[in-house]
């Protein structure tokens, strides 16, 4: 019948052929913006100019692969390793959230999704496409975040490491504090809604878009007499 | 410069002035200056008229409490001028007067309507015949009312931010006790916040002198350096559940949440009720201090201070400190004159009650009594120290209670809920009414907010308004901007007197206060205002090709690409294209996954074969219709369920509930944003699909009702085989990522067949040719199967239980009543969706979707009908809200390709 | 002006006696009302209100003060017609003013599906006999011109159902004067009287026992909205309704700017502005079951948000106070009234956010049951009963946002 065995397949960007290029819900607002486009791992990614001056950068990184890991609570424990509820813990790049004592996530290098997802087996499903990523960092992120949502981020509750579920911009988001950044994960068809959102919610505070990929910033224009 | 000299504690800078306009006349200020100060000092002592006599009114409290200063600044209708820092370029207009505030044209109608013409609640005994006239009546009485005036031409102007803010201490009041409280917080390291009013910290501390004044500056210093945020000035809206506080300042809102909240809301001073207690240049000790104290003008040549305590006293001697000649201090109390004021050399008149300001448009005397004796003593500033209340609005917004104190005669803290603290003790001071003495001309007003009299309380209790809260809604003391904060104490005494209780009694009592603390704006109380908007991956391609990108739940979808006619027509005749991203989609697995399914659905899919689809319904424990989708089986233990755009959240709510309480081994994940859905349909779909896919697509290979997955394009896909449109179609679902890729590729394929996309107007128009049910259009929420015409669907002779398996053989025993049922449109004419099925004019039943078919030619529609006119060409009639009555006959085959020969080609 | 002459005491006060022929439980304006016919349209005198707080403590003094009779279902339409037409000679029939102002009702269409729903209801009400049409952006835009019927706002207008008669009233008015006629009449009200237990013998109901005594009374009514269901289980009866919050609240008083009644059931508010020239406004009642009488922050929060969508210029109309009233939800949104298994006990509830408006026939229909025995036709569709039928009224259309 088809060639595909993994009956979800159809739910894996990663199953894409390599002349498919996949695009994040934000890359209109991206090309607006005049970022350029570039191909990584399989991904259209904007290409922005590195901004050092703004008090609050905005990353794009919905094309990072995700795991919806589910299963019973000592499953969890061993996939986690042991993590507890609202941790977080990062291993050469692969990030494992445990959000419940039964639910939780893996979010890794699009290109690492597949062999982890083998390596995991049933309990992980590839939900890559079902959410839009956003990272917000800089030194003014707390400022924008609070512009931006009611959750207590302050240090000492939400300190790096720590994952949570709750409203930002009035939709339901997951919330992961990496130390630098918050990553924040929405469901896709929020995703220009959500980048649109943070970046008004910056405007005052200062924030720039920025991209994992970043480019030399336009030659400054010749003064005019 | 006419203000008093330099001093510590106030809050001008004598070295910057401000210029603004008062009514279009320039007037020059200092810096610091609020504009009820500015405009005071340059002699403006009338400021409003008030809201129903429209008499003159001038400054009274200077603390935002009461509404005698309230000005239109710079198009804004209703701004508290005492606590409004003056503005270069402000332009500050009155409200509430016309055609001007020296002559106004109703303050002379009300001046000549007689006493008993505008007597409390004269409305509801008046205006009611002859009925007709009511009509003009009520236009006057409307056009009469309001204070300011909101522009209409009024657009969002600035930008309303809206911050959270998470601290472990939040205190409201700046004050001597605020202060400390916040200081003893910081230093303990807990996060500390505090909020203060007024145009400086301290509270009481920055207007009763220089000392005072000083130990308000010590505890400022030393709170910034314990690290207290201090927000000065700024509001507190109100305690909510949760202590969550809004505090505002300016155009922003902080939105606390506090560990812990400390109340220090400090208390209130109040007015004294006598004869012309509202005339200009009758004002509260504390107002009259803080122009002094803080602002620097000298307020008036002869003042006279009304008391009924020590305050008053208090207030007399910081005033003539302050180089204003007190000429008497009026004290209700009996006893020997105060060496302070002996000090002072102020004639101290113990025993003596006021009984009535007099002037014309401003005081020039005031007449006081003890006993038989009358005095008339002339002054231009009579200085009311009528006792003090504490606000407790916040404590029982909070959750807390007070009490009355029978002993102080005053409402102090009950209980006070977890995580809320009273700070200091705030009693306030007892009072009695009438502290005036009998014998006055004039109204003696109790609510200056909406000029309600003493009179007029005592009415409205003889009339039988024997309480506060009923004496409240009819004379409407205490419901204007002040919102109690002036006249609640008094007009309680008031209510007691008249009833002959005490003030605590079951009648009297506090009424509830409730938020906002002060009149707050929509704008602030808006903020940036978004609204979240769900996006398919193909959205902007829709866009950019003429989609009328409408609302459809949460989701923007394309009505149609501005020719929907041709859209249903290529999909009839080659080819179409429609994007289904916003379908609900569950993954239901696991080991008990067949069995689940059917215990939710009243039909079977535990005997599906693999890679199948098949439609079905979701039921409610009533039987009723929740919802409508399709189920694909992908291994022995998966399945793909689809579900309506609007219902997916409610679908995984529904199974995920019934699989905890059945606690069956399986998982239901919602993966409805994860993947893009199209359906390519049409004669010339399969060719033009064929060529993306080396997927067998051949009929035998594929028949309808199948499910495969391929790689389409280079995308992973899933293809089932259903027609919700009537024509050979294929239902595509790949990830969302790849969505926009395998829609232009798609789009090119069908090129050489003139595809075209399809929107939802052309979707409806040909599901409804083939008679498809829309949940929650062609149903409601009351909607069962057996009438809804899928009696097919139910499988009564299922061996185990499902839901609403009880209701519905209950249904299958009683009968249909009414039934859902195709109908043609006898004359070509096609009713409005809403139209009512009727007999003999009365409606019997409702059309739920109807349009033209250009395809068949005639008008169809669906509609419930009374089950005995539910036969095959049953005639029936149909009355459009246009007015025309539409013959119609019934009809329960597809309109189109009935036997489904296109659909399984 | 007559009126302003006389002396008025509107309501007198009584010792509770021993006994009277019927007793109505809530002294709001269904259960004035109620009291009033009992008095007026049967002759009874001796008849008595008992109420818990001060009459119109409840719903009736915390609602927003909507008539209207432009309802989904034909069932719902005439009852609530047969209302409005009452209060259109209330204040002449009472002599007291309610202020009631009919300046018309628009309620707005944000999506094809909501045009289809007004479309419904315009021709059910037609039918009726009720004034009621689907008007469309220029026709909405002159009979109110503050609206913004253009397609910029995030969620444009399509259509509205619009309904002339509709307008509003002094709430608390309604309670006062149906309750000074009674009064006049001879029916006794005794507020602060709490009802702690209902007697029974044999199955009927023999009357009342209260803070201030007992009551014998062959008949007892109960009209206590939020507080049905315990009422209800005095008397042994299960009422199918859940308690639900509703918030409104009031603006300070404006020169007058809008002209109709405006409900968005997209956007989940509701305006008015009253004849003081307040807007009173609010939206839907909370998802949760509860008595609580505190109200959220997010309502005035999100009712600021969309109602400055909607009318950009009230952006400086600044909220004075919020409250919060119960909703006694039934499952159809249709109200409750009628006999119950309790031979004597009569029950008026679940009247959701819609009682208030059907105060004048609610109290006409309950005293012609109370008087006579027999259900008048125009109440037998809300039968208790029928929830044990399986013959529900479907209003849920037409209620959602509450008004």
């Amino acid at each position: 019948m088809s060639a595909i065995r993994d009956p979800y397949a159809f739910l894996s960007p990663a199953a894409a052929a390599a002349g498919v290029g996949l695009r994040t819900p934000m890359e209109r607002s991206h090309v607006a913006a005049g970022a350029a486009l570039e191909h990584v791992d399989g991904w259209r990614v904007a290409a922005y100019p590195a901004n050092g001056e703004a008090a609050a950068t905005l990353t794009d990184l919905s094309h990072l692969g995700k795991l919806d890991l589910r299963g019973s609570a000592e499953e969890l424990d061993t996939l986690t390793g042991g993590l507890g509820p609202g941790a977080a813990r990062s291993d050469d790049g692969v990030w494992t959230l445990r959000l419940t004592p039964t639910h939780g996530y893996v979010m890794c290098p699009f290109p690492r999704l597949s062999a982890l997802r083998d390596r995991i087996g049933a309990a992980a499903l590839d939900v890559t496409s079902a959410y839009a990523a956003v990272a917000l960092g800089g030194e003014g992120r707390l400022a924008v975040f609070n512009r931006s949502s009611g959750l207590d981020v302050r240090e000492a509750r939400f300190g790096p490491g720590r994952c949570m579920a709750g409203s930002v911009m009035r939709v339901p988001t997951l919330v992961l504090n990496r130390g630098d950044d918050l990553v924040m994960l929405v469901a896709w068809e929020y995703g220009e809604y959500f980048w649109d959102a943070i970046l008004d919610a910056g405007e005052t505070i200062g924030i720039a878009r920025a991209g994992v990929v970043t480019v030399e910033a336009p030659q400054a224009q010749e003064q005019t007499a | 410069m006419n203000r008093l000299a330099e001093r510590r504690g106030e809050l001008i800078d004598r070295g910057r002035t401000v210029t603004f306009t008062w009514r279009g006349k320039t007037v020059e200020g200092l810096a610091g200056d609020s504009v009820a100060s500015a405009l005071y000092a340059d002699g403006v002592r009338v400021f409003s008229r008030s809201f129903k006599y429209h008499r003159p009114r001038g400054l009274l409290c200077c603390s935002g409490q009461c509404p005698n200063c309230l000005v239109q600044v710079d198009g804004d209708p209703a701004v508290r001028a005492c606590m409004t820092p003056i503005e270069e370029g402000m332009r500050v207009e009155h409200i509430n007067a016309w055609p001007s505030l020296e002559r106004d044209a109703l303050h002379a109608l009300a001046s000549a309507t007689p006493a008993f013409g505008m007597q409390v609640g004269f409305y509801y005994k008046t205006f009611m015949r002859p009925r007709w006239a009511w009509k003009y009546y009520e236009k006057f009485l409307r056009s009469a009312a309001g204070l300011g005036k909101l522009d209409p031409q009024h657009r969002r102007d600035r930008r309303y931010e809206k911050v959270h803010r998470h601290v472990d201490v939040l205190v409201i009041g700046g004050g001597e006790s605020g202060l400390e409280a916040a200081i003893a917080a910081a230093r303990e390291g807990r996060d500390t916040a505090l909020v203060e009013e007024g145009l400086a910290l301290g509270g009481r501390l920055a207007f009763t002198g220089v000392d005072a004044a000083a130990r308000a500056a010590e505890l400022a210093a030393a709170a910034r350096e314990a690290g207290v945020e201090i927000l000065q000035p700024a509001w507190a809206g109100g305690v909510y559940e949760g202590n969550l506080v809004p505090v505002y300042q300016g155009d922003t809102m902080f939105r606390f949440r506090a560990g812990e909240i400390v109340l220090a809301t400090g208390l209130i001073e109040q007015p004294l009720v006598f004869a012309g207690n509202d005339l200009p240049g009758v004002m509260l000790a504390s107002g009259v201090r803080r122009l002094v104290n803080q602002f620097r003008i000298a307020t008036g040549d002869e003042a006279v201070v009304l008391t009924v305590d020590d305050l008053g006293i208090e207030a007399a001697c910081d005033l003539a400190e302050a180089g204003v000649t007190v000429s008497a201090v009026v004290d209700t109390r009996e006893g020997e004159t105060d060496e302070r004021l002996g000090v002072c050399g102020i004639e101290h008149l113990r025993g003596f009650r006021p009984v009535e300001a007099r002037g014309r448009g401003h005081v020039s005397s005031v007449v006081v009594a003890r006993g038989g004796e009358r005095r008339s003593l002339s002054t231009d500033l009579v200085v009311m120290s009528g006792g003090t209340v504490a606000q407790f609005g916040a404590l029982v917004q909070a959750g807390g209670s007070v009490h009355y104190d029978a002993a102080r005669r005053v409402y102090v803290p009950d209980h006070v809920p977890a995580g809320v603290r009273v700070a200091g003790e705030p009693a306030g001071t007892a009072a009695e009414v009438p502290a005036c003495a009998d014998g006055g001309r004039g109204k003696q007003f109790v609510c200056y907010c909406e000029d309600v009299t003493t009179k007029d309380v005592n009415l409205s209790v003889k009339e039988g308004f024997a309480s506060l809260e009923l004496s409240k809604r009819y004379t409407t003391v205490t419901m204007g901007p002040c919102q109690g904060k002036m006249c609640h104490r008094n007009s309680g005494l008031v209510i007691a007197r008249e009833l002959g209780v005490d003030p605590d009694e079951q009648r009297v009592g506090v009424t509830t206060a409730r938020p906002p603390h002060n009149p707050t704006s929509f704008s602030l109380l808006a903020g940036r205002g978004y609204e979240p908007v769900k996006r398919t991956s193909v959205h902007h391609w829709h866009a950019d090709r003429g989609g009328k990108m409408l609302w459809a739940g949460d989701w923007k979808r394309p009505y149609d690409y501005g020719a929907p006619d041709d859209e249903t027509a290529a999909v009839h005749e080659s080819l179409g294209l429609i994007d289904v991203s916003t379908l609900g989609k569950l993954i239901v697995r696991g080991p008990d996954a067949a069995a689940f399914l059917e215990r939710v659905y009243p039909n079977r899919y535990g005997d599906m074969k693999l890679a199948r689809v098949r439609y079905g319904i979701v039921c409610g424990d009533d039987g009723s219709i929740l919802d409508d989708g399709t189920v694909a089986r992908l291994s022995e233990t998966e399945f793909y369920v689809t579900t309506t755009s609007s219902g997916a959240g409610g679908m995984e709510q529904w199974f995920t509930w019934w699989n905890a309480v059945w606690g069956m081994d399986c998982q239901i994940v919602n993966v409805t944003s994860a993947i893009a859905a199209f359906n390519l349909a049409g004669p010339n779909a399969r060719t033009a699909l064929a060529g993306l896919t080396d997927f067998d697509l051949e009929n035998e290979a594929f028949p309808y009702l199948g499910a495969g997955h391929a790689e389409v394009a280079g995308v992973p896909c899933l293809l089932l085989r259903i027609g919700f449109v009537g024509e050979l179609g294929y239902e595509i679902h790949c990830p969302a990522a790849a969505g926009e890729h395998l829609w232009e590729a798609l789009m090119a394929a069908g090129e050489g067949f003139s595809v075209k996309p399809f929107g939802l107007e052309p979707q409806r128009v040909l599901r409804l040719e083939k008679m498809h049910v829309i949940v929650g259009q062609d149903t409601n929420a009351e909607s069962q199967p057996l009438e809804a015409g899928m009696p097919w669907i139910v499988k009564l002779d299922k061996e185990n239980d499902w839901i609403g398996r009880y209701s519905i053989e209950w249904y299958q025993n009683r009968g249909n009543r009414t039934s859902l049922v195709g109908f043609e449109g006898g004359n070509g004419a096609v009713p409005k969706e809403g139209a009512q099925v009727v007999v003999n004019g009365e409606p019997v039943g409702r059309v739920t979707s109807s349009r033209f078919s250009r395809r068949l030619g005639k008008a169809i529609g669906i509609a419930w009908v009374p089950a005995d006119l539910s036969a095959e060409g049953t005639p029936i009639t149909l009355s459009d809200p246009s007015g025309a009555t539409i013959p119609a006959s019934v009809t329960l085959r597809a309109f189109y390709d009935p036997d489904q020969e296109r659909l399984r080609s | 002006m007559i009126g302003l002459l006389r002396k008025h005491r509107f309501f007198r006060s009584h010792p509770l006696r021993a006994s009277y022929d019927a007793v109505v439980i809530g002294g709001g304006a269904h259960g004035m009302a109620t009291a009033y016919y009992l008095a007026k349209d049967h002759g009874m005198k001796n008849v008595a209100v008992v109420e818990q707080s001060y009459i119109g403590a409840g719903a009736s003094g915390r609602n927003t003060t909507i008539i209207r009779s432009n309802y989904l279902t034909p069932e719902g339409t005439r009852f609530y017609e047969a209302s409005v037409q009452l209060y259109k000679t209330l204040s002449q029939d009472l002599n007291f003013n309610m202020l009631f102002s009919q300046h018309g009702h628009l309620t707005l269409a944000h999506s094809d599906r909501s045009v289809n729903t007004m479309m419904e209801r315009a021709e059910v009400n037609r039918l009726l006999g009720v004034d009621s049409r689907v008007i469309f952006p220029d026709e909405i835009k002159e009979l109110e011109p503050m609206l913004d019927v253009s397609d910029h706002p995030t969620f444009p207008i399509l259509a509205a159902l619009y309904h002339p008669p509709g307008g509003i009233i002094r709430h608390d008015a309604v309670v006062w004067g149906y309750a000074k006629e009674a009064d006049r009449l001879g029916v006794e009200i005794h507020p602060y009287t709490q009802v702690t237990g209902i007697t029974r013998q044999n199955g009927r109901v023999t009357g009342i026992e209260t803070n201030r005594g007992r009551i014998s009374a062959g008949t007892v009514i109960s009209c206590t909205s939020g507080w049905s269901t315990l009422v209800g289980r005095l008397a042994g009866i299960e009422v199918p309704i859940t308690t639900h919050i509703l918030q409104a609240c009031v603006t300070e008083p404006v020169k007058p700017l809008l002209r109709k009644i405006i409900v968005s059931g997209t956007l989940h508010i509701y305006i008015s502005q009253s004849d003081r020239g307040e807007f009173v406004m609010g939206s839907e009642i909370e998802p949760y079951s509860g008595y609580s009488n505190r109200g959220t922050f997010r309502f005035i929060e999100d009712l600021a948000m969309h109602m400055v969508e909607l009318l950009p210029m009230l952006g400086r109309a600044r909220i004075l106070r919020q409250w919060t009233g119960l909703c006694d939800v039934s499952p159809d949104y249709a109200p409750i009234m009628g006999l119950t298994e309790a031979d004597g006990f009569l029950i008026d509830a679940g009247w959701g956010t819609y009682g208030f408006k059907a105060s004048p026939i609610v109290g006409k229909t309950m005293a012609e049951l109370g008087a006579t025995g027999r259900t008048p036709d125009l109440i037998a569709p809300f039968r208790l009963s029928r929830f044990y039928e399986n013959e529900l009224v479907s209003e849920r259309g037409a209620a959602a946002v509450s008004h």
